[in-house]
């Protein structure tokens, strides 16, 4: 895996300016790809990447060219049905010079032009430049587990996998966009194609761009596809379809030159991941987990259980609230995006741990909730949507089995739950009926901003205008939501991609494999009602996994949040301590933040609410990002990288 | 501290925000980005305990609890319910 960057900007054309312009903006990317480097430069534009080298390690360097020369191409990602793709291009009647992936998305590129994205199955974003039309494009994968970030400003278009790259051109600076801020703190991610800065974009999942002089376009080569046929078989035989296909998955992303290893959390998806691997790895599998000594947050005694079944070679790293203090810059600094919980920072320092044990790349259980209805938020859904249908009995019953967990679900409150369900069970925002709970809560963070709109415009407008949304069921819709803002938004990005990139460790989602996709579509709901959570999937692997991986309710991920920055009180804390600090973040309503970070710090830690610790993290991480990134303030940036930039390949076309 | 004080303070305190500026007492405090649901369900029990009164599954389903204003006239029905019962009584 990888890192890449580049500009289209006319102005920068002779000279050293292009050259150290482009080798300062991989600078500052080179935590992404720490064992090469290199870039291409022709009469106005400049791309390079620096190199994670995963498959085909002696000769993928990049930016690679076809042979003509006419085409090249930086490659951040893997395509795990290259081998695949080569066979049938060379059907075809193309030839091939080395034996990476790369070369297969740029041959794949010239056979079918931007046709090819939907044949791939991969986690990528690349930028390929025609030097015969002028065209480049930019392209990333259906789910957006890899990132790609522009902005155009006149005289200059910028791209990079990671924001911070853009600090290194000149005259950029970077400015928090209150509008953005307002949807990241109410929905809990940026929108697809959306960041925290204003003026800079992503390129949305599943879509490519074509830069041509001033002409922009972009496409959506593949809408996110959450329905399917009904499977025809029977119940064993969807159990036994699940599982070839999982299997399948796996097999795909084993295909590496080099070791991999398993993010065991010790929940259902992945211990599947791992039992995967242990059956078709031809290495030992190496299981890396987060043990917190905060028990209410520690799950070890379930990672060893798994660990010690499926006989993997497991070690893990214990966390507490000093390391997550300690770590929390670094950690914002490489998210780029402020964050709602602390949990990403652990993963940041798991990715260290994984890279000192030798491994650059890991595979993960992300998606499975998506997919396979995991969340609890999906039986709520199901929940409000028949509650005008059900009787009282039912309603209780149903309410009760929702969050066992959380007191306020609990039978003393039932009748006050009741109500409130009730009052949410008639569509108010059109088309995020699933959400409108969480995103009632999310309402409270928006409040953290000083100039306020509706913080779900955007977002209504979003799915007004998909094709085919209205459509969906209520389910379905949810699943959708969650596909566009959560996953890619936070845990593939914040909690994975980013965390893992920050020390050169790559990460594989074999739930988030289109087939994987499609598959779960086509079961679930069909043999159960959905009130039990993932029982398909559970039904696949009974009898392969320990029991309590399968009894075991599904806990969520979380970390010690607010807690931990009044406890170890570190220097950046002043940011939101001081007054002077806090008025700096002119986007900020001051009064409202005040209140917030007076209450946090003066009102014993267990009668902070959910809503209050998020808005502080919120608000502390911003306050970060606001220092390192408009301030430019190099002192909270955390620890630089120890990666350094090795620049292997110069191609330099200018005035040829 | 009479009975609207009260309440006000509690949502005052508890959701971190002062009536009177952009919320007002007739605001609906779900839109306003005031209450959740966990703040709700504290809402209620506090309605409960400070005031003696009983919410009970009807009052649930036909009361909305949105604002304010909402919130102090279903208390101030509830007691004069309850004093009206007592004056029974007596």
């Amino acid at each position: 895996m990888c890192g890449i960057a580049g500009f289209v900007a006319p102005s920068l054309q002779g000279g050293a300016a292009a050259p150290e312009t482009i080798t300062a903006m991989l600078s500052h990317i080179r935590h992404r790809g720490p064992d090469e480097a290199g870039y291409y430069l022709d009469d106005g534009i400049a791309m390079g990447m620096v190199r994670l080298a995963i498959v085909d390690l002696a000769s993928g360097q990049q930016p690679m060219p076809d042979a003509s020369e006419r085409y090249w191409i930086c490659f951040n990602g893997e395509l795990y049905n290259h081998l695949e793709l080569r066979a049938e291009l060379e059907r075809l009647g193309r030839t091939f010079r080395t034996h990476s992936d790369t070369e297969v998305v740029l041959q794949s590129w010239i056979q079918w032009g931007p046709a090819c994205l939907p044949r791939f199955n991969g986690a990528f974003a690349f930028a390929i430049r025609d030097a015969e039309s002028g065209e480049l494009f930019l392209a990333r994968d259906r789910y957006g587990k890899r990132p790609l970030f522009y902005t155009d400003r006149p005289g200059a278009f910028l791209f990079a996998s990671e924001m911070k790259a853009f600090r290194a051109f000149p005259g950029f600076r970077f400015e928090l966009d209150p509008r953005e801020l307002e949807t990241i703190y109410s929905v809990w991610t940026p929108l697809p194609d959306r960041t925290p800065f204003r003026g800079v974009r992503q390129l949305p999942m599943g879509s490519v761009l074509t830069v041509r002089g001033e002409h922009r376009a972009l496409h959506t080569y593949e809408e996110l596809g959450v329905t399917a046929e009904p499977f025809g078989g029977s119940e064993d035989e969807a159990a036994a379809f699940v599982r070839e296909t999982l299997r399948r998955s796996v097999e795909l992303r084993l295909r590496s030159d080099v070791e991999v290893g398993v993010y065991l959390s010790g929940g259902l998806d992945s211990s599947i991941v791992t039992r995967l691997a242990t059956e078709l790895s031809p290495y030992e599998v190496r299981t890396f987990s987060v043990e917190f000594e905060d028990r209410t947050f520690d799950e070890s005694s379930s990672q060893q259980i798994v660990a010690s079944h499926l006989g993997t070679r497991h070690s893990s790293i214990a966390v507490s609230g000093t390391d997550i203090a300690e770590a929390f810059p670094s950690a914002v600094y490489h998210a780029e995006v402020p964050a709602f919980r602390t949990a990403f920072v652990p993963m940041y320092l798991l990715s260290r741990h994984v890279r000192t044990a030798g491994i650059k790349t890991i595979l993960s259980g992300e998606g499975a909730d998506e997919a396979f209805l995991g969340y609890s938020l999906f039986r709520e859904t199901l929940l409000r949507a028949s509650w005008n249908e059900l009787s009282d009995e039912e309603r209780k019953a149903k309410l009760a089995d929702l969050h066992p967990e959380l007191a306020h679900f609990g039978p003393a409150h039932q009748k006050h739950m009741a109500g409130l369900f009730r009052q949410f069970s008639v569509e108010q925002l059109p088309g995020l009926f699933s959400h409108e709970l969480r995103y009632q809560n999310g309402r409270f963070a928006a409040r953290l901003v000083r100039d306020r709109a509706e913080p779900f415009a955007d977002l209504l407008e979003l799915v007004r205008t998909t094709p085919d949304y209205a459509a969906l069921s209520a389910v379905q819709k949810a699943q959708w939501l969650e596909y566009k803002t959560l996953l890619p938004g936070y845990l593939l990005s914040t909690q994975g991609e980013r965390m893992g990139l920050a020390h050169g460790v790559e990460n594989r989602c074999p739930f988030l494999d289109p087939a994987v996709v499609r598959a779960a579509a086509s079961v679930n709901l069909r043999f159960d009602d959905g009130f039990t959570e993932k029982e398909i999937l559970k039904k696949a692997f009974r009898g392969e996994l320990p029991e309590v991986s399968i009894t075991r309710r599904k806990q969520p991920y979380k970390a010690p949040g607010s807690a931990v920055f009044k406890a170890q009180r570190p220097d950046y804390l002043e940011l939101l301590l001081s007054d002077t600090e806090l008025k700096q973040l002119d986007c900020v309503d001051p009064v409202f933040a005040r209140k917030l970070v007076d209450k946090v710090m003066s009102t014993p830690d267990a009668e902070i609410s959910t809503k209050e610790d998020q808005a502080f993290v919120y608000l502390l991480s911003t306050a970060v990002l606001h220092r390192q990134f408009v301030r430019n303030r190099e002192d909270v940036m955390g620890t630089p990288s120890d990666a350094e930039l090795k620049l292997h390949t110069i191609v330099d076309r200018r005035g040829a | 501290m009479n009975r609207t004080e009260k309440i006000r303070q509690f949502i005052e305190d508890r959701f971190l925000v002062e009536f009177g500026g952009d919320v007002t007492s007739g605001s609906d405090l779900f839109k306003a980005g005031v209450m959740d649901s966990f703040g709700y369900i504290q809402l209620m029990s506090f309605l409960e305990d400070e005031f003696g009164i009983a919410i009970s599954d009807e009052d649930m389903l036909t009361s909305v609890f949105v604002s304010l204003d909402a919130i102090d006239g279903f208390v101030a029905g509830k007691l004069s319910e309850r004093q009206g019962d007592a004056a029974c009584a007596g």
